[in-house]
């Protein structure tokens, strides 16, 4: 669901007419069409946030959130009546810059600086100049929120005035709200043609056919995946090799021959991984023999090896002596100096 | 090329300030009273760099020479660095500067004399009989943009007073005019930071290609000039040996193996921050092919026997070719 708010009906008016929208059950400022909703969140940071909260926990999940409406346009770059794409998203407040900032997900042309009060006063309004283009009064919020549900968020702002303007242009932009809101209706169905067709470019992740896959697993495939892409290699080659048809027909549990599949993906990315991997068991398989485990440091930077075991007679301290005497603590330092491996 | 240009008021009327605004092209001018009252306000994302770069023209004010950490240099002098910028143009994907500043806008500090002045206190207080280092480009390229930046010639006639101390330059640009322009000075060091061609091109975005590097450096040389070499960092792919050893080759075949002051080789490692960054801006990238671990100093880097095996293997690379030694270092390990 695509999900579009505006700060007040007025900047809203040409969308509420153009769509046949239903209104929401539950929120009174909230209304829904096919896969489209649209929200009034009303002025000001809080309570756009608790606006936008409330209508994404209540709608179907949303794939992007947009917002839309006038803005205040700081300085020369920027024309007054021109819609432009935000880029990133600055907040003021009590006369400071906050730090931290949000990108929003198209690339955007200017920065947009969210403040908490109205900037009325033209000296206020020149200490913004050097983080953004333009001033609104709930976007940073709105692109907080967003972040929290890990929904893109996108903002298109039409320039109405400059700040400073005072209560004569308050009366001014209500007169002039039709124009506004077709203008950003049409940017709008421009821009959404475009991206309807940019979301049927995405391709769902699809996982080896006949393989079984826990979820682990299945996130772990997709992450050998991309490295393989990035190294131009061919998954789908990988399950012609006969050791991975081997296994696929072996008696083996399904999530062992999953993990042996997950394996070579994970070693063709780095050989060195397969030898260590190797190593590693060879050094631990005594250990088990004599119910006994050894840990190695996870991060293999140290040589410090934990040895946890459990003996109930005097020969399982024998054997335990006897693993402990044949493993060479030598060649473990000569691993860590990589002098052991070999690609 | 830059957005805005931020100048610090006290700087309005000096003569480093006019000949830069004449020089630079930019959308327009906004005077300030301080940089900080804008740098590093807000976080501004990394990759805004290529299409919304300010640039702040500032007094550099605080500790403007610090002292090196461990493994930075060569052992056995101490090694110091000092700060005349704050970030770069290139685009380096492993870079820590995108992490670091939390802007990508460039800030240049135009009072290079006290940077001189603090390096001038530094070296008297340091025992005569021992050398000491000094290194530009910790935080920006110290030659990418030195042609119109213009300090080169004070940093020389400053080295050329104390020949015990030495000032590494350190670049990935081929911009060698303003060193060309200049006497050599035993003392003064351009060290190019190398990778194959195929990383430069995938990983080390606009910044000039290894050949053009190699032509660079061996003109430095003809000329008499000092040079080094940084093999930092080291990123694991499936050819690296190869592609190291046929670096190798092209570098002798620039220049002697003896006409190179130093050489440092360091695998690929990033602050936590930093890696996130990394994987932000740059999910594509092949760097994310690497086993990393998170290690003993907190730093994000590939296991030990790995990046072991690198340093040994690319040390060895460098013996094969000739290159002595002592010449060889690790950084940062």
């Amino acid at each position: 669901m695509t999900l579009l708010v505006f700060a007040h009906r007025g900047e809203a008016q040409a969308f509420l007419t153009y769509f046949p929208w239903q209104p929401h059950s539950s929120i009174s400022q909230l209304w829904t069409y096919q896969d489209y909703a649209l929200l009034i969140c009303q002025e000001g940071l809080d309570k756009a946030a608790i606006s936008l909260t409330q209508a994404l926990a209540l709608l179907p999940p949303c794939q992007r959130v947009i917002n839309m409406g006038i803005a205040a346009g700081l300085d020369t770059q920027v024309t007054l009546d021109k819609i432009y794409e935000v880029r990133s998203i600055y907040r003021q407040q009590d006369g400071e810059m906050v730090f931290h900032s949000f990108t929003c997900e198209q690339p955007g042309q200017v920065d947009l600086i969210t403040t908490y009060q109205r900037i009325l006063d033209p000296e206020a309004a020149a200490q913004l100049t050097p983080f953004g283009s333009l001033i609104d009064r709930e976007a940073w919020k709105l692109a907080q929120v967003c972040q929290y549900f890990k929904i893109p968020f996108s903002a298109y702002k039409l320039i109405s005035d400059h700040p400073g303007e005072g209560k004569i242009l308050c009366d001014h932009i209500k007169e002039m709200a039709p124009h506004y809101s077709q203008k950003l209706l049409d940017y709008y169905l421009e821009k959404n043609e475009n991206a309807g067709q940019q979301e049927s470019e995405v391709t769902h992740d699809d996982l080896p056919e006949d393989w079984y896959f826990t979820k682990a697993q299945a996130d772990l495939f997709h992450q050998y995946r991309q490295k393989w892409q990035r190294m131009d290699y061919h998954w789908e080659e990988l399950l012609q090799r006969p050791d991975l048809k081997e296994m696929k027909s072996s008696k083996k549990h399904p999530k062992a021959k999953t993990k042996y599949l997950l394996d070579q993906m994970k070693y063709a990315c780095n050989p060195m991984r397969e030898q260590w991997d190797q190593q590693l068991e060879q050094w631990s398989k005594p250990f088990r023999q004599v119910n006994a485990q050894i840990q190695f440091d996870p991060q293999l930077e140290n040589n410090l090896v934990r040895l946890r075991a459990q003996f109930s007679c005097a020969d399982d301290i024998e054997r335990l002596r006897a693993a402990l005497a044949n493993f060479d603590f030598q060649a473990l330092n000569h691993f860590l100096e990589g002098k052991s491996l070999d690609v | 090329m830059f957005n805005k240009v931020f100048v610090e008021n006290s700087l309005r009327d000096h003569p480093r300030t006019q000949s830069l605004l004449d020089k630079l092209r930019y959308q327009s001018v906004q005077y300030i009273s301080d940089y900080r009252d804008v740098f590093q306000k807000v976080k501004k994302p990394y990759l805004q760099k290529r299409n919304n770069l300010n640039l702040f023209l500032a007094e550099k004010s605080g500790q403007r020479v610090k002292l090196a950490p461990d493994a930075y240099g060569q052992a056995g002098e101490p090694h110091y660095y000092f700060v005349h910028a704050y970030n770069c143009i290139y685009e380096c994907k492993y870079c820590y500067l995108q992490g670091y500043f939390h802007s990508p806008d460039l800030v240049w500090f135009l009072n290079h004399e006290d940077i001189i002045n603090d390096m001038e206190a530094i070296i008297r207080d340091h025992p005569s009989e021992q050398g000491l280092w000094f290194h530009a480009g910790e935080f920006s390229d110290s030659l990418a943009l030195a042609h119109l930046t213009g300090e080169i010639p004070l940093y020389w006639e400053f080295f050329g007073k104390y020949p015990q101390a030495k000032l590494e330059l350190r670049t990935k640009s081929v911009n060698i005019k303003p060193i060309l322009e200049l006497p050599p000075l035993d003392n003064i060091i351009t060290s190019f930071s190398l990778s194959p061609q195929d990383i430069t091109k995938k990983i080390d975005l606009k910044t000039p290609s290894l050949t053009h590097r190699l032509k660079a450096l061996a003109r430095l040389v003809e000329k008499g000039h000092k040079i080094a070499l940084h093999l930092d960092p080291i990123i694991y792919t499936p050819t690296v040996l190869e592609d190291y050893t046929e670096m190798a080759s092209q570098i002798c075949d620039a220049i002697s193996v003896n006409q190179v002051e130093y050489i440092s080789i360091g695998v690929v490692r990033f602050t936590k921050d930093v890696y996130h960054q990394v994987e932000k801006n740059y999910p594509e990238s092949i760097i994310h092919n690497g086993d990393f671990i998170t290690s003993f100093d907190n730093k994000i880097r590939y296991p030990r026997p790995m990046r072991q095996w690198l340093l040994s293997h690319i040390e060895q690379i460098l013996l094969n070719k000739g290159f002595p030694k002592t010449s060889i270092y690790q950084c940062m390990e």
